[in-house]
């Protein structure tokens, strides 16, 4: 039996985020809280120093292409690219799956390098209104995903 | 801040910075902490504040902004001037630009004829200037635009309750998670406030059903657990036809209606031949639909109802009279909860004109506005031909906006972020104590400096009521007088709000009448921010010294004072749809404060439409009515109804006739380029 700690102070054991390495750290997005209201967005823009003149978007607002429209703010989305590709419907990817690279020469998302190096969470998880993001390794957020799971009843879907 | 956890490192900077310093946003009503980073005088980085019972670290768009308003290139800058509207600017000093307003209005006699427009969300310094200016110059109209009619004391909620709307709420943030049932009438509180919303979409993940009523399809709809979404300006006929389900289904509570209300069956025969048939067809839904939302309205008790500051007369007395007829008006988790409420606004010597009125009787000569008044005037071409007559019209604000153009004599107003002041309006009846974040940008000034140096010039003697409040500055004063003069608020001293030991901000909960209610809460989740009670949590609470539990003049709720509408009636042919205008932003990121802006405003069409008027996204199109035309882009979204085109406030006003405030019905047609 797995038992699996839930709580605000439950997380006074986790591994401070420095210490982890990359490919172990895990972003959880919230779809279902996520009301698009773009903070996330802008706050991307502020931590890379981008100003209102000249926006480069990282974080795309995407049409999820069923009744009703939805829009949503993700992170390491793929609408960075100028003419998005047939992948971009079906996934959300941190890295181009087409060889599109050299059309879209802007930055993609750096999983806020510097931030997480000093322990802290990527920009866009700081200001999230509906608290939809989480990081951390897998193991420390998948409260979470339990805790939504219970809520919905075993309905919950994510994807990697 | 907690120390230890990793999950806890979310609100901290990576520039370099040697203190923190907190104040209080004042983009939307929510009233969020945002914590500034500061090297020296100058912030280099913002955050939410974590410790802030409102927001706890998060920080909405709008609230993002403040890192850019320095250096906006929209920005006002320096005062300045032009001698026609057609002349270019002419940067004046100061003392330049005072003397010429001055000089002006010495020239216009002594009937009424300068009006002081704003908006509800305009600074309270600003108010506080305006309507003292008011007092002391004779022929100046008092600042009744701040405030629309129903929000007033003359209002139909104020005769049911005692109390105006704008000053109505009755539970606060901590006691929604009481509701079970939550039901949002109008607007797009997750669009418009997110913040606020936050706790409502808790409400909904721990079981409460959250339903929304009105003809927006945004993401409140999205998020709500039902929504019905009627044609927009019928959201009191549909209150109307639930309240008849509600009625004949006996859902009313006798006991709470016998022993705390009066006019029972005058509102009972009001609402008699509203049936869902009826309103079925002037909502544009199905039958079906409002008898289901009923049968969702009543599941559950408690019911807590959330009106949008749109919403008219009727609507609003609808939703009083909706929970009041359920017996959930002063215990946990029930009650009528208007959003922007504020203790100091809509009540006092109100004037019942409104600006559009006045200049299509030609009454006003000289206009002295906050912010984006002119965009958001009613009466299309006609009230702008007056208002281009007028002999003086002055802007204060920020940024470049559309009134600026219609304006002789342009003051640079000081940011929220750039001078510390008192934080009223609220959606939680919080009042804050916001502190200053960085130096006031190029040579702009507090509102409240420029209502006291005009008054300086108009009339040298007088002195404002805040004169004589001990208290280092202006703004202190001002804040101190306010808070002792109103009797929901006199038990509030200024210290309590600005204590600098404390590194986050804080604030009291009003009513406050005595000094030791404004205790400071030691919780662990509240981290001793808002201080002050909840009366609703006491067992022995009451409404000042009324004896009753919830807010009223007499102790009992007047529900003869219901308005009940008549259904609306409109001609519509292949190319006509109705507009509505949803609130302060369509969606948070499109807001013009948010973006650059763009040529044209955006149009939000559903895909249904498109297809009728041959239209597809991007096109030019062009909007009209009897009083206006206007052109925007077509953006396609699912939002609107088929019969509904939903456009933003600020660019759409003109459209509508004078005095109207939502709907109205328009024909658009693509524009020929």
């Amino acid at each position: 039996m797995r038992v699996i700690y839930v709580g605000s102070q439950y997380n006074e054991k986790g591994v401070a985020l420095q210490d982890v390495h990359p490919d172990e750290i895990v972003m959880l997005v919230d779809m279902d809280r996520c009301v698009g209201c773009g903070a996330c967005r802008l706050a991307c823009q502020a931590e890379h120093g981008d100003d209102a003149e000249t926006p480069v978007r990282r974080i795309g607002l995407a049409h999820v292409g069923c009744r009703p429209t939805r829009l949503l703010a993700l992170p390491t989305s793929c609408e960075t690219c100028a003419e998005p590709c047939e992948y971009r419907d079906v996934s959300y990817w941190t890295f181009c799956p087409s060889d599109r690279v050299a059309v879209y020469r802007g930055p993609l998302c750096d999983h806020c390098a510097e931030r997480v190096g000093r322990g802290l969470v990527p920009a866009c998880a700081t200001r999230c209104v509906m608290k939809c993001l989480h990081v951390g390794r897998a193991a420390d957020i998948r409260f979470a995903l339990e805790e939504k799971r219970l809520r919905d009843m075993g309905e919950a879907e994510f994807r990697e | 801040m907690r120390s230890g956890s990793v999950l806890a490192k979310k609100q901290q900077s990576v520039r370099t910075y040697d203190a923190v310093t907190c104040g209080v946003c004042a983009g939307c009503p929510a009233g969020c902490g945002v914590k500034a980073f500061m090297n020296g005088a100058a912030p280099v980085d913002f955050f939410g504040d974590e410790d802030h019972p409102l927001n706890k670290g998060s920080l909405c768009p709008k609230g993002m902004m403040v890192y850019h308003t320095h250096r906006h290139r929209d920005r006002l800058l320096v005062p300045e001037m032009r001698d026609s509207l057609r002349a270019p600017w002419k940067r004046v000093s100061w003392d330049e630009a005072l003397d010429a307003i001055a000089g002006r209005l010495a020239t216009l006699g002594d009937e009424a004829a300068l009006s002081l427009p704003g908006s509800m969300y305009a600074p309270l310094d600003h108010i506080a200037g305006a309507e003292w200016f008011a007092s002391i110059h004779p022929g100046t109209y008092p600042p009744a635009a701040f405030v629309p009619a129903q929000l007033g004391e003359r209002g139909a909620l104020a005769a049911m309750f005692g109390v105006p709307a704008s000053a109505l709420c009755m539970n606060t943030q901590r006691d929604w998670a009481n509701s079970r049932v939550i039901l949002i009438v109008g607007g797009d509180p997750a669009a418009e406030s997110p913040v606020s919303f936050g706790p409502l979409e808790d409400a909904r993940d721990r079981g409460s059903t959250l339903l929304y009523l009105g003809a927006c399809g945004g993401m409140t709809a999205l998020r709500s657990t039902r929504a019905l979404q009627v044609r927009p300006g019928t959201e009191g006929v549909a209150l109307g036809a639930l309240l008849h389900v509600m009625l004949r289904e006996g859902k009313e509570h006798s006991a709470f209606l016998i022993e705390n209300t009066e006019g029972m069956a005058a509102l009972r025969a009001a609402v008699y031949n509203l049936t869902p048939a009826v309103a079925a067809s002037a909502c544009g839904v199905a039958e079906e639909q409002i008898e289901a939302f009923a049968r969702l309205l009543t599941c559950r008790s408690p019911l807590q109802v959330r009106p949008a500051t749109s919403l008219d007369d009727a609507a609003l007395s609808l939703c009083g009279a909706m929970v009041a007829i359920l017996g959930c008006v002063g215990v946990p988790g029930g009650g009528l909860n208007m959003p922007a409420v504020s203790p100091f606004r809509g009540s006092g010597a109100l004037a019942p004109e409104n600006l559009e009125q006045l200049l299509d009787a030609g009454q006003c000569q000289a206009v002295i506005g906050y912010g984006d008044w002119g965009a958001r005037l009613s009466g299309g071409k006609g009230v702008h031909k007056a208002l281009k007559a007028c002999a003086l019209v002055v802007h204060v604000g920020c940024f470049d906006d559309a009134t600026r153009a219609l304006a002789h004599i342009s003051l640079p107003a000081a940011h929220w972020s750039e001078y510390a002041s008192l934080r009223d309006v609220s959606d939680s009846r919080a009042l804050q104590w916001s502190r200053s974040l960085r130096e006031p940008a190029g040579e702009s000034w507090t509102p409240l400096a420029i209502w006291t140096a005009l008054a300086a010039r108009v009339a040298p003697s007088a002195r404002p009521p805040w004169s004589n409040v001990p208290a280092a500055t202006e703004q202190e004063r001002l804040a101190g007088y306010l808070l002792a003069s109103n009797p929901l608020t006199k038990g509030i001293v200024l210290d309590a709000l600005s204590a600098d030991g404390m590194q986050s901000s804080g604030g009291v909960q009003w009513p406050c009448t005595q000094t030791d209610e404004a205790v400071l809460e030691r919780d662990r989740f509240i981290r001793a921010n808002i201080r002050g009670c909840n009366i609703l949590f006491k067992a022995h609470s009451q409404w000042l010294d009324s004896g009753f539990r919830f807010p009223t003049a007499k102790g009992r709720i007047r529900l003869d004072a219901v308005h009940v509408p008549h259904s609306p009636s409109a001609s519509l042919n292949e190319r006509t749809v109705w507009l509505v205008l949803s609130g302060q932003a369509m969606h948070a990121v499109d807001h013009p404060a948010v973006v650059l802006r763009e040529d044209l405003p955006l149009a939000s069409i559903h895909p249904e439409t498109a297809l009728r008027l041959h239209l597809q996204a991007g096109d030019r199109l062009v909007l009209r009515t009897e009083s206006g035309t206007i052109k925007a882009v077509a953006r396609v979204a699912w939002s609107a109804r088929p019969d509904t085109v939903c456009m933003e406030p600020e660019f759409a006003r003109q459209l509508l006739p004078v005095g109207m405030t939502a709907t109205v019905v328009v024909q658009v047609d693509k524009a020929e380029s």
